[in-house]
C-alpha cells in the first residue's frame, strides 16, 4: 500500500483541518463571550462606542444613572416627536409581544387623523400610551386601592387586588386602560396556541393569562415597561421605534436627554386642562 | 380616528345601567313612602307595600353589580378597604346602610318615624350617588355636570313613585285613594317640569365646550343615542307624562291613565340611565381633536 495521498484525501484531510481549527476557533470564543457576559457591562461592550450620540444608548445611561437614585427621586418621563413618527405601529406590537396583551387590549395605540383641508391635507400619527398622571384619576375612584402612583410616578396596577369594576376605564381621560376579558386570538382554532398563556412579566411579577385568573378579568394599562427599566432597558415601544420618535428617561436628572429636550424644544400634553399632569409630553403636531 | 388593535371602550354595560336604574328607584321608592306616611297623609295607604320595594330592588341591582365584575369573586374587598376618595366606596356605604335600614323598618312593621327619617338620609344618599359617581370622571363632559347629578336625583324620584305607584294599582290600593290622584298627578307633573329644565340646561351648557362636549351634544340632539334621548327620555318619559299630569288630571282617576303614566314615567327613567351612560362613555379621545 502506497503512502503517497491521492488528490482526493489531500482536499479531504486539509479541508477538515481547515474546518476543524475554524470551528474550534469559534467555539472557544463563543464560549469565552458567555463567560463574559455577566461581567461586561452592555454599554461597555467593544464596538459601540462610535455609537454613543445614538439616542437610544443615551437614553439606557440615562436609565441606569437613574437606577443608582432611590426610586422616590426618579421622574420617569416620555417624549413622543409627532414630527418623526410614522405611524408604522411597530411600538404597538412590540408592546403586544413584550407584555402578551390580547385581543382588545393595546397600550400604546398609534392614532391616526387627518388634517387641513384639500388639497393641503396630511396625516398626523399620536401614538398614546398611559401618561402615568401625576394628578391621576384613575386612582381616585378605585374603590378597593389596586391602583396607585408609585414613588417614580408611574401608575401601577395590583392585579390580585382589582375587583374588576371598570370604573378606572371610564375615569381616564385618555382612554388608556382596558379591560382583559379573557379573550385570545387563537381560541376559535383548533388549538389555542402556546404564545398566548406564555408567562410575562408585569410590574416585576410574572404573570400568565389563564381562565378566571388575574390579570384576566383585570384591567390593564401601559406601565412604561416598569420590569425592563428595573433591568436597564428601555420600554419596548422605545427600543421598537423604527423613526426615534420616542424618548424616555428620568426627567428630574438635568443632563438626561428628555430633560434637555423639555428644556429646548417647544412641548405640549393632551387635556393638560383637567388637571392631571401628564408625564407623556409631545413634541410637534397641531 | 383609527388606531391599530384600538377598541373605544364601553365599559358600562346593561348590567350596570340597570343597576343605577334599580338604585335610584328604589331610593325613590322610599322617599315617596315616607313622603305618603309623614308628609301627604292622603298617599298613606301607598306606604305600606311602597317601603317593601326599595329591597329587593336594591338585592336585584346589588346583584347585577356583582356579576359585572371582572372578578365577581372579589366584590367584599369593597368593604375591607377605606377610599374615601372613591364615590364608588361611599356608595358601598350608603347602599348597605339604606338597605339595612330600611330592613330594619320593615321588620319593626313600619312603626318608627325616626327610622324613617333616618332611612330618607341614606335614600337622598342613593338617589345621588349614581351621578356623583359618574361625576367623578371628570374626561367625560356630560357626566362632570352638576346638573347630570340633579337630574339623576330628580329621575330617581319620578321612577321610584312610579314604581310605588305601579304597586299600589296591582294590589288595588290605588282605588282607596283615588280623588287625591289628580293632586298626586299635579306633583309629579312639577317635579317633571323641574327634570326637563335640568336636561335643557345641561344640553345648554354643553354648547360651545370643548371637543368633547361637542361631541357629546352631537350625539344626543342628532347622533346614534338621539332617537333614544329626545324620543325615549324626553318625549315618552317626560312631555307625554306631563301632559297627562296636567291635562288629564282628572282621568287619572281612571286606573287605566294613571298605570300609562307611571309605565311611561318607568320606561323613560331606564332610557334616562340608557342615555346619561351611554352618551357619556361614547364619547372617547378616538374622536377627532380629541388628542390635540
Amino acid at each position: 500500500m502506497s503512502n503517497k495521498m491521492t488528490r482526493r484525501e489531500f482536499l479531504k484531510k486539509t479541508s477538515s483541518a481547515v474546518l476543524g481549527v475554524t470551528l474550534a476557533g469559534g467555539l472557544s470564543k463563543r464560549a469565552e463571550a458567555v463567560k463574559a457576559l455577566p461581567a461586561v457591562e452592555p454599554l461597555d461592550l467593544p464596538g459601540l462606542s462610535d455609537l454613543a450620540s445614538e439616542t437610544n444608548i443615551v437614553m439606557l445611561e440615562d436609565i441606569r444613572r437613574a437606577l443608582k437614585k432611590p426610586l422616590s427621586k426618579r421622574k420617569w418621563t416620555m417624549i413622543i416627536d409627532l414630527r418623526k413618527c410614522v405611524g408604522c405601529s411597530a411600538c404597538s406590537l412590540g408592546c403586544i409581544a413584550e407584555n402578551k396583551l390580547p385581543p382588545g387590549v393595546v397600550y400604546r395605540p398609534v392614532f391616526e387623523e387627518e388634517k387641513g383641508t384639500y388639497p393641503m391635507v396630511k396625516k398626523q400619527f399620536i401614538p398614546r400610551p398611559c401618561m402615568q398622571c401625576e394628578n391621576p384619576p384613575c386612582t381616585k375612584v378605585c374603590p378597593v386601592g389596586a391602583t396607585h402612583s408609585r414613588e417614580d410616578g408611574v401608575v401601577d396596577i395590583n392585579y390580585n387586588q382589582c375587583i374588576g369594576c371598570k370604573l378606572c376605564i371610564n375615569a381616564c381621560p385618555y382612554n388608556a386602560r382596558s379591560a382583559d376579558e379573557g379573550k385570545f386570538y387563537t381560541k376559535n382554532t383548533p388549538k389555542l396556541q402556546p404564545y398566548e398563556e406564555i408567562e410575562f412579566y408585569e410590574y416585576s411579577k410574572v404573570w400568565a393569562r389563564k381562565k378566571r385568573k388575574s390579570p384576566i378579568g383585570n384591567a390593564r394599562k401601559c406601565h412604561f415597561c416598569v420590569h425592563r427599566l428595573s433591568q436597564g432597558l428601555l420600554p419596548a415601544c422605545v427600543s421598537t421605534c423604527i423613526g426615534r420618535a420616542t424618548y424616555f428617561g428620568d426627567r428630574s436628572d438635568k443632563n438626561s436627554l428628555v430633560a434637555r429636550l423639555i428644556a429646548t424644544e417647544k412641548t405640549k400634553k393632551i387635556r393638560e386642562s383637567l388637571g392631571t399632569k401628564p408625564q407623556v409630553y409631545y413634541i410637534g403636531g397641531n | 380616528m383609527n388606531a391599530y388593535g384600538f377598541i373605544p371602550p364601553h365599559p358600562f354595560n346593561i348590567f350596570i345601567i340597570t343597576y343605577f336604574f334599580l338604585g335610584g328607584l328604589s331610593a325613590g321608592a322610599f322617599l315617596f313612602s315616607v313622603f305618603a306616611k309623614y308628609i301627604k297623609k292622603e298617599f298613606a295607604p301607598l306606604s305600606d307595600w311602597g317601603f317593601l320595594l326599595p329591597l329587593p330592588a336594591l338585592a336585584l341591582g346589588l346583584l347585577l353589580l356583582v356579576l359585572d365584575l371582572g372578578h365577581p369573586e372579589r366584590f367584599y374587598f369593597i368593604m375591607l378597604n377605606y377610599r374615601p376618595t372613591s364615590m364608588a366606596w361611599w356608595g358601598t356605604i350608603l347602599l348597605n346602610g339604606f338597605g339595612l335600614i330600611n330592613l330594619l323598618y320593615v321588620i319593626l312593621k313600619q312603626k318608627y318615624k325616626l327610622l324613617a327619617y333616618l332611612g330618607s338620609l341614606f335614600a337622598v344618599g342613593v338617589a345621588f350617588y349614581s351621578g356623583l359617581l359618574l361625576y367623578q370622571m371628570a374626561g367625560k363632559p356630560l357626566w362632570h355636570s352638576p346638573f347630570t347629578v340633579l337630574t339623576t336625583f330628580v329621575g330617581a324620584l319620578l321612577s321610584g313613585t312610579a314604581a310605588v305607584l305601579l304597586l299600589g294599582i296591582m294590589n288595588g290600593k290605588i282605588d282607596g285613594i283615588k280623588d287625591a290622584l289628580p293632586g298626586l298627578g299635579k306633583i309629579i307633573g312639577r317635579v317633571i317640569i323641574l327634570e326637563l329644565i335640568l336636561i335643557f340646561v345641561e344640553v345648554i351648557s354643553l354648547i360651545g365646550g370643548d371637543v368633547y362636549a361637542d361631541a357629546t351634544v352631537k350625539i344626543l340632539l342628532w347622533g346614534k343615542l338621539s332617537v333614544y334621548f329626545l324620543l325615549g327620555q324626553v318625549i315618552l318619559g317626560l312631555i307625554l307624562p306631563l301632559m297627562i299630569c296636567f291635562k288629564g288630571a282628572n282621568r287619572i282617576k281612571e286606573g287605566s291613565m294613571l298605570l300609562v303614566l307611571v309605565v311611561l314615567l318607568l320606561i323613560g327613567g331606564f332610557i334616562t340611565r340608557l342615555v346619561l351612560v351611554s352618551a357619556g362613555q361614547g364619547i372617547t379621545i378616538s374622536l377627532p381633536g380629541g388628542l390635540l
